[in-house]
This record gives structure tokens, C-alpha cells and sequence, in this order.
């Protein structure tokens, strides 16, 4: 194996496909930062393009977009509050308020380095442990899932500030407007009042525009002050030491982010929530979480770049994708002639060194290219606020729009934007509505799952076989209790 | 007190929410469609009624102790940014209404640019000539990018979508 | 002199005018000349959508235009159904589904649409013969011992599949009806998760498709113990009519479907394309690399299969829900 790792850091080593892994990320960081217009997709259309590339340099470049849209995923969840993807929807609490604070650079910066930490700390991780991991990985079933998300929606509920009994009626109502559509199991309508355009559900972008950017957006225009610009000055760059404070808390992030990534259907959404969870409540003073805290963006980057390195183990070691993204890196490994699975690593095992290690160094250039491209992406909230919000709309509808085809999609952005500026007058957070939302289905999936397999007889099945989950399952009311004590010690608004 | 308690929003929000899930609640039964049988057996190893009844009578309770709390608490009397504020909210949200309907029937570059002009001046820009130059650029601009580089569709009248490609 | 440059302008516009016109009709005349639409009603990543890329990658050499996929899923395949049929029979807007979305279910659902009327074939791209499959080390050497496993302890064996009335669904469905005998079916989110359940050890037994198995067959995780067809595809495993399921089992066909009422020099020129393809030497290297088969039939060839398809779900799923 060992030689494999040498000759595959020496494929690794050539100009193009760092030139490609470049422009990859470049291009990636782009399409990334249009919300709706998902690097999935991106990915999707150049996969063709890299069937005609070698291996060592095609799959890189479609590595970079993934990474470089990651990132850019947060320019305008950080920038506009307008969080494209779940996983952005922690960046962009404190992320936003610091933009408004006119420290936008720092935002970035900081999420910039939080985010290639993270990755990279993974991916060392993840190359050094492939086989531990796989082994993991196998451990994990709908079972422990289903325990794991329950667990992390108290986690979010317990830790989101001053009024759990608030936050939880929030998530309920995601819940409940995730079983909007179909339900998981058995494909049966609920709750569509006869309305085909429900039967699907309800989508995800048009609701985290709507609750996240059109209230900020609203906010503005109702407000009507004088106000020139979103932010008067895009700011200075992270300094060392603002970064070295945040320190504990990247690395806090990573570990979690690691942890989840091995667990297979969680994903970043999961992570994100979590290392932010997980910092505020180790914070001296949680409640500046959301205010503009450096440290909750740190937070949350680590943590969902974090669970990429775990993500590749199940596609490398048994060919079989965990989640959209691994697919098509499926589609480009087989249309070049690796076999994902059990014998790759004899087989090809050099080559597949060198594209982990090609991913390694994606993450370095991306700081370059990321920390030169931050300037000029931040200083777009200075432009005035009355050629920036007509703008802001316009992408925002394209890529509701672009998100599903669907025209009824805007509308569901506009009703969407409405309940968030009821919901802010009210003082609900939203936050736990869309991890209801996000987090409901795959939880009642497992759970569905679970049952099935217990077959009928729930207690052995549970107290035998998958102690695991039910240990999780006993604890989480625990630790949701002393995670709530904690926020209540400090002083709250 | 008592009026100031039924009018402030946490309290209208807390009512709509508890009346959603009772009133959810009590009609799951017919808003929930019933699974097929396999063999005599569900297809689903749990019914589909399960997790939103459990949802919806949390929700329900909850509401009803949020409210109870809201109640006993001191005054919330926390105004809104006031009438003008909510006007100018709604003509916002009309004008954004509006260009969800109009979208796809006459097509993504026209409603986008009218979109723009009515909003920049809603908002207070006076200078006519960069409110037209923002208003055809950025739909023109993003819409090439969309169709062309990100090979994805955007809704556009046949006519403008042919002359397009006709053009690039 | 005023008059003269009105008619002279006059004259100018009315030229122009017939100019534009003329080239806008002249233009419409030829099929294609603007992009095509191919919308698939699953995921992006599945197979699926691979296939897909594929194909939209090499056609545009014999159609002239591009060809974009339109991801639409939702519904269990209806979204992107639905707006297929809804669109204009215009050659721009295809779909590519496959059969258990397009002809089974009508019968377990009430569908918005009619996909026998409302849908002609194009062409089927390929079909994929399903197998079933155990762990390497479990103890059914044989499909005999398993199902003499499964009758000796109903309900008691597990089987991961990919999804209500789903491929992998409906063969097994059809194995315990033709074998009366009972699985307990845990669903999973796809094949690729069902395949893990079974390599992890939540399920005793599961089934895939060839291009999804070899590696594991190759390395001796899986072991197949039946295959769907008429011909044995490994030497030593039984087909499916061997062990006694007769019939159209375990078969998914990929097809490309337009709206029905599409002008029929569109279709001749869609099925000309597609028939190119099958000798494109690039096409067939790809689809060679991501493990599927070329075997492009015409769309009435598989209007023939389709209404064989309607009669034999109808029927199948009679059987199995009546009980």
C-alpha cells in the first residue's frame, strides 16, 4: 500500500492537473455562489467532458467544482443572507450580521480558511484510515441514523437560544411541512389537498430564500432609512490572531465534521448544525452566536467541509455512492476504466492515490485562488442598495426558478418570504424550522427502515442487535436537558 | 394588558400555529392518504398518519404553553416598524408576487427587467439611465450564462429564445 | 421630397419586415434548430443520469443541436412525467424514463396523465437483466437453499430493495407470488444503498443489475444465485424461468419517449439520430466504460413491448394487491 501511496504522490505531481484542478475550483467557487444553480448540476454537465481527459486530471477537475462550490455556496449566504444549500444556512446567521457590521472580508476570510482547514485536516485523515473508516461505515444503519438525527435535532433545539419552547414549535412546523407531498416509505399523498404541484413536496431552495434573504431584503426596503448601501465598507482582511482565537473551534468543528461524514446519510447539513451547536455551547458568551461571531462561522465551515473526506470511503472501497455528488464521481471514475469497489485498491491503487492527493492540494490552491477572489466578491454589498436588492431579486428568482423548472417554485418564494418577516416580527427563529424541514424526511425514513427490520419484535431488535442506536436514543433527552441549563447560565436577551 | 397581549405578533403567530396543528390533528385522517397492501400486508412498516400526528399534537401543545407563558410574561410591546413600514412591505411583496406570475408567460429577460426598473425606483434610485442600463443588462447578461455556459433553461417567449440563438 | 423618403422609408421597413418574417418561416422548417429538452423524472446521479450525460454528449454530432438534460424528479417519476406530456409536441421537450415508471405505475397510482396515449417511443436505448444476490459468506449456496429458507421461515429473511413498485421491488414481488413464499422487504433509498444494507448484514438478500455487480462478484463480497432472461448469463446460475417465475421478470428497459402528436418528420429525425448513435464508436467506448449495453430499438418495435408491459402489470399488480 505504502508504494502505491509513493507512486501515486508522483502522478499526482503534474501541471495540468493542477492547472485544471484550478480552473475547476475557480468555476466551481462560481457557480457555487448562484444559489439554485447547484454544483450538482454543474458537475453533471462537465462530467461528459471529463470522460475525454485522462483519469489523473478529469477527476480532480470535477473534485475542484465540488470544493469550489462549497465554498462559494457561502458567498451569498454570507453576503446577502441568502444560503443556497443547507449547509450554508449556519454561515449565514453570523456570517450576514457581519457583513452588516462592515466586516465582510472577515467573514469570508474567515470562512475561506475555516472551510480549506477542515477539508484538508479530512482528507489527510481520511487517506491515512480509508480501510478503518470502511469498516465504520459498515457499522451504521438506518438504526443508528434515525437515533443520531433525533439526537441532533434536540442538540439544535437545546442550544438555539434563549427560548427552546419557541425553537421547538419552529421545528415542529418544518417537520410537519416536510410531510408535505409524499411520505418516504410508502409514496402516499399527505397533505396535498388534492394539488398536484404539492405532490413532490415542498422544495428546499425557494424556502431558505424565502425565509433567509427576503425578510433581510424586506427588512431594508421597509425600513427605508436613508441607507445607502447593505454595508458601508466591505473591511480588512482576518488577521492571524482573530484566526488563532477561532482555532479550538475549527479544529472542535473538524472532529465532529470527521465523526459525521463516516456515518453515511447525514451529510453537512448535520455537520454545519452541529460544530455550530457545539461552539456556542462551549463559548463563554453563546449568546453573541448570531450577532456577528467569527467563531460560529468558523464554526460551521470546518464542520460541513469536514464530512467531505469520510464521504469518498463507501464510493472508493465498495463502489456504491452515499449521496449525489459521490454518484456522478462514480459515473467519472467507471467511464475511465477504475472500477470502484473492493478491487481498486489492488488494482489501481496508484492512480487512486494520486487523485486523493491531487484533492489535498486542491484544497491549498483553493486558498489562493479563494483569499484573491474574496475582495472583489465582498465588495459587491457596497454597491447601493437600489441597483444591489433589484439584482439580489432577480438572482434570487432565477435560481428558484433553475432549481426545479417549476414556476410554482417562485410563488412558494414569495408565500416563503412573507411567513419569514412574520416569523422575524414574531421573534421565531427559523433556523430549527429548516433543520426540521431538512432533517424530517431521512429521519422518518430510517425510522420506517427500523421498524422494518425489526420484523416485529422492536425490543430484541433494539436491546440486541443495535445497542448502539439505543444508547444514543436514551442519552439525547440527556444531553438535551444539560445543553439548555448551559445556554441558561448566561445571561440571555 | 389584555389587548396588548392578543395583538402583538408572537401571539397572533403562537395562535396560528396552534390552530394549525389542532385543526391538523383532527383531520389527519382524511388528509393523509392511505397505503397499499401487499400480500395482506402494509407496504410501509409504519403508517404514514404516524409521524405528522405525532408532529402536529406537539405542535399543538407546545402553542398552547407558549402562549400561556406569553400571557404572564410582562408586556411584549415591541411595535413593528409601524404602518408605513408594513405599506412599503406590502407593495414589495406585490410587485415580487407579480413577477413570480409573470415569469413564464412573458419570459424570464422582460419580466426581469420590468422587475428591476420597478424596484430600483421603489427604492429610491433617481438615476434613469443606470436603472435601464442594470435593468436590461443583468437579465440579458445572466441569462446567456445560465443557457449557454450552465446549460440549464430559463422560461422565455419562443421568439426572443430563437432570436437568441440565432445571435450566439 | 418629404413624401418620397416616407415611401422610400416606407419601403425599407416593409423589405425588412418580409426579410425577418421570411427567415423566422424559413428557419421553422427544420427540425432541429434550437436546443432539445431531454427531462429525466429521477435524481441526479443515478444511472439513470449518467446514461443520460452520455448520450446528450455524443448525440448533438447527428442532430446539429444540443441536447440538455432536465433533471425533474419528484412524485416517484411523475413531475417529470407530467411535464412531458404537458409539453408541446414539438420534438423540443423528450423524456427518458424507464418501464416501471412508465407503464407499471398507472396500475398502483392514479396518474395525472395517460402513458399509453399520451406518449409515443423514440427509441430504447438499452435493457438490463436484474439478479439476485446474497452475501459471499452467507449460507444459500443455491437460489434452492434460499427459497427453501424463505419457506421454512416466512417473512423471516430480509430483502433490501430500492423503493415501493420499484426495479427491484416488483421482481421480488413476483419471486414470492410465482414461489409463494415471503421476504421481509426493508426499503433503502436506491440500489446502491440496498447493496450495502446487504454487504453491512442488515439484509440477507438483495438484487442488482450487472453493471452495478461485477465488482462485487469479482472479489467474492456477493454471490448471485438467479438472473433475469432467457439465458443463463453466469454458467452455473439458474434464469429465472429455471427456478420457476415465468414471464417479462426483472427487466429495465431505458427509453426515450416523446409527447404523443409529434409531426412525424420530428420523429423520423429524432430515430435517425438515435440509430446513428448505436454505431457511434465514442458512444459505445462510454456506455462500454459505465458497465451498460447498447441495444437501440426503434419506437414502434418498442410499442409492441409497451403494450405487452400495460397488460402484464395490470394483471401483475391485481395479483399482488388483492390479497
Amino acid at each position: 500500500m505504502i508504494d502505491f501511496f509513493i507512486e501515486g504522490f508522483g502522478m499526482a505531481m503534474r501541471i495540468d492537473t493542477f492547472v485544471v484542478m484550478a480552473l475547476g475550483l475557480f468555476c466551481g467557487m462560481l457557480v457555487g455562489a448562484l444559489p439554485g444553480f447547484t454544483t450538482l448540476m454543474a458537475m453533471a454537465i462537465l462530467l461528459p467532458i471529463s470522460f475525454f481527459l485522462e483519469p489523473i486530471v478529469g477527476i480532480p477537475f470535477l473534485l475542484g467544482i465540488y470544493k469550489g462550490g462549497m465554498f462559494g455556496g457561502s458567498i451569498p449566504a454570507i453576503l446577502v443572507s441568502m444560503p443556497g444549500t443547507g449547509a450554508a444556512v449556519a454561515t449565514s446567521r453570523d456570517g450576514y450580521a457581519l457583513t452588516q457590521k462592515g466586516k465582510s472580508r472577515k467573514a469570508l476570510d474567515m470562512a475561506l480558511f475555516a472551510s480549506v482547514f477542515g477539508d484538508t485536516a479530512s482528507d489527510i485523515f481520511t487517506i491515512l484510515m480509508i480501510f478503518p473508516i470502511a469498516l465504520l461505515v459498515m457499522q451504521f444503519g438506518p438504526p443508528e441514523l434515525f437515533a443520531v438525527l433525533l439526537m441532533s435535532l434536540i442538540i439544535i433545539a437545546a442550544t438555539s437560544g434563549s427560548n427552546p419552547i419557541k425553537a421547538l414549535i419552529m421545528m415542529l412546523l418544518g417537520l410537519w411541512l416536510a410531510s408535505i407531498g409524499t411520505d418516504p416509505l410508502g409514496g402516499v399523498e399527505r397533505f396535498t389537498f388534492g394539488i398536484f404541484e404539492l405532490k413532490s413536496g415542498i422544495p428546499l431552495l425557494p424556502m431558505l430564500i424565502g425565509v433567509f434573504a427576503i425578510p433581510e431584503v424586506a427588512k431594508v426596503v421597509m425600513e427605508n432609512k436613508k441607507v445607502r448601501q447593505l454595508a458601508t465598507v466591505m473591511g480588512e482582511r482576518l488577521t492571524f490572531r482573530e484566526f488563532g482565537a477561532s482555532f479550538r473551534t475549527v479544529c472542535r468543528s473538524t472532529v465532529i465534521g470527521t465523526s459525521i461524514g463516516i456515518i453515511p446519510g447525514l451529510g453537512q447539513v448535520v455537520a454545519a448544525m452541529m460544530g455550530y451547536s457545539a461552539a456556542k455551547n462551549a463559548s463563554p458568551t453563546p449568546e453573541k452566536f448570531g450577532e456577528g461571531e467569527l467563531e460560529g462561522v468558523a464554526a460551521a465551515e470546518a464542520a460541513n467541509n469536514a464530512v467531505n473526506g469520510p464521504t469518498m470511503v463507501p464510493l472508493l472501497t465498495l463502489g456504491i455512492p452515499g449521496d449525489n455528488v459521490t454518484a456522478i464521481l462514480l459515473g467519472a471514475f467507471v467511464a475511465q476504466g477504475l472500477r470502484p469497489g473492493p478491487q481498486l485498491f489492488e488494482e489501481q491503487g496508484a492512480v487512486v492515490f494520486a487523485i486523493l492527493i491531487a484533492m489535498v492540494f486542491a484544497n491549498l490552491m483553493f486558498l489562493a485562488i479563494g483569499y484573491l477572489s474574496i475582495p472583489i466578491f465582498s465588495r459587491l454589498v457596497t454597491i447601493k442598495v437600489s441597483v444591489l436588492i433589484p439584482l439580489v431579486i432577480m438572482f434570487a428568482f432565477a435560481g428558484t426558478y433553475v432549481f426545479r423548472s417549476d414556476s410554482t417554485d417562485l410563488l412558494m418564494l414569495v408565500v416563503f418570504g412573507v411567513f419569514g418577516i412574520l416569523a422575524k416580527a414574531a421573534k421565531f427563529d427559523v433556523m430549527p424550522l429548516v433543520m426540521g424541514f431538512i432533517l424530517g424526511p431521512p429521519m422518518e425514513y430510517a425510522f420506517g427502515q427500523t421498524v422494518a427490520m425489526t420484523n416485529g419484535d422492536m425490543a430484541g431488535f433494539f436491546l440486541g442487535e443495535r445497542w448502539g442506536a439505543t444508547a444514543v436514543l436514551m442519552a439525547s433527552p440527556f444531553i438535551g436537558y444539560l445543553l439548555w441549563k448551559r445556554m441558561q447560565r448566561v445571561p440571555t436577551d | 394588558m389584555k389587548k396588548s397581549f392578543w395583538k402583538t405578533p408572537e401571539t397572533l403567530f403562537s395562535l396560528t400555529c396552534l390552530f394549525l396543528g389542532g385543526l391538523g390533528f383532527l383531520f389527519l385522517g382524511s388528509l393523509v392518504a392511505e397505503p397499499k397492501v401487499l400480500f395482506g400486508r402494509s407496504l410501509t412498516a409504519i403508517t404514514p398518519t404516524l409521524f405528522p400526528s405525532i408532529v402536529l399534537t406537539f405542535m399543538f401543545l407546545l402553542c398552547a404553553v407558549q402562549l400561556v407563558l406569553n400571557f404572564s410574561a410582562k408586556t411584549q410591546g415591541d411595535g413593528a416598524s409601524g404602518l408605513a413600514g408594513w405599506r412599503r412591505g406590502a407593495v414589495f411583496f406585490g410587485i415580487m408576487t407579480v413577477y413570480a406570475l409573470a415569469m413564464v408567460p412573458i419570459g424570464f429577460i422582460i419580466s426581469s427587467a420590468i422587475t428591476i426598473a420597478v424596484l430600483s425606483l421603489f427604492i429610491g434610485n433617481r438615476n434613469i439611465v443606470q436603472i435601464i442600463a442594470v435593468a436590461l443588462l443583468g437579465p440579458v447578461l445572466l441569462y446567456l450564462a445560465a443557457t449557454r455556459l450552465l446549460a440549464v433553461s430559463l422560461p422565455e417567449l419562443n421568439g426572443i429564445e430563437l432570436a437568441i440563438s440565432r445571435m450566439f | 421630397m418629404f413624401s418620397f423618403s416616407r415611401r422610400k422609408a416606407a419601403t425599407v421597413l416593409a423589405a425588412a419586415g418580409f426579410a425577418v418574417a421570411a427567415s423566422f418561416t424559413a428557419a421553422q422548417a427544420e427540425y432541429p434548430e434550437k436546443p432539445i429538452t431531454m427531462v429525466i423524472p429521477l435524481g441526479a446521479g443515478g444511472s439513470h443520469d449518467l446514461n443520460a450525460r452520455v448520450i446528450t454528449s455524443i448525440i448533438p454530432t447527428y442532430l446539429e443541436q444540443a441536447m440538455i438534460v432536465r433533471l425533474t424528479p419528484g412524485a416517484g417519476g411523475q413531475k417529470g412525467t407530467q411535464e412531458v406530456a404537458n409539453a408541446e409536441a414539438d420534438g423540443y421537450t423528450l423524456l427518458f424514463t424507464h418501464n416501471y415508471i412508465d407503464m407499471l405505475q398507472q396500475h398502483v397510482e392514479t396518474l395525472p396523465y395517460n402513458p399509453n396515449e399520451d406518449f409515443i417511443p423514440i427509441a430504447r436505448i438499452n435493457y438490463a437483466p436484474i439478479a439476485v444476490v446474497v452475501r459471499g459468506d452467507s449460507p444459500y449456496m443455491t437460489m434452492d437453499d434460499l427459497i427453501a429458507a424463505s419457506k421454512a421461515d416466512p417473512g423471516g429473511i430480509q430483502m433490501a430493495h430500492s423503493g415501493n413498485w420499484g426495479a427491484l421491488f416488483v421482481p421480488a414481488a413476483q419471486m414470492m407470488n410465482a414461489l409463494d413464499m415471503q421476504w421481509n422487504l426493508v426499503p433503502y433509498q436506491g440500489g446502491g444503498p440496498a447493496m450495502q444494507a446487504l454487504l453491512a448484514g442488515d439484509a440477507d438478500v438483495t438484487m442488482g443489475f450487472p453493471s452495478t455487480l461485477s465488482g462485487q462478484l469479482d472479489s467474492g463480497a456477493v454471490r448471485v444465485l438467479a438472473t433475469a432472461g432467457q439465458e443463463r448469463i453466469y454458467d452455473d446460475v439458474p434464469t429465472f424461468g429455471e427456478i420457476g417465475v415465468e414471464g417479462d421478470v426483472g427487466f429495465m428497459h431505458r427509453v426515450v419517449l416523446a409527447p404523443a402528436g409529434t409531426p412525424d418528420d420530428v420523429v423520423a429525425t429524432l430515430t435517425a439520430a438515435f440509430q446513428a448513435l448505436a454505431e457511434d464508436r465514442t458512444f459505445t467506448r462510454m456506455m462500454g466504460r459505465l458497465g451498460e449495453t447498447i441495444e437501440i430499438i426503434d419506437g414502434p418495435a418498442y410499442q409492441a413491448m409497451r403494450i405487452e408491459q400495460n397488460g402484464n402489470y395490470e394483471v401483475l399488480v391485481n395479483e399482488l394487491t388483492s390479497q
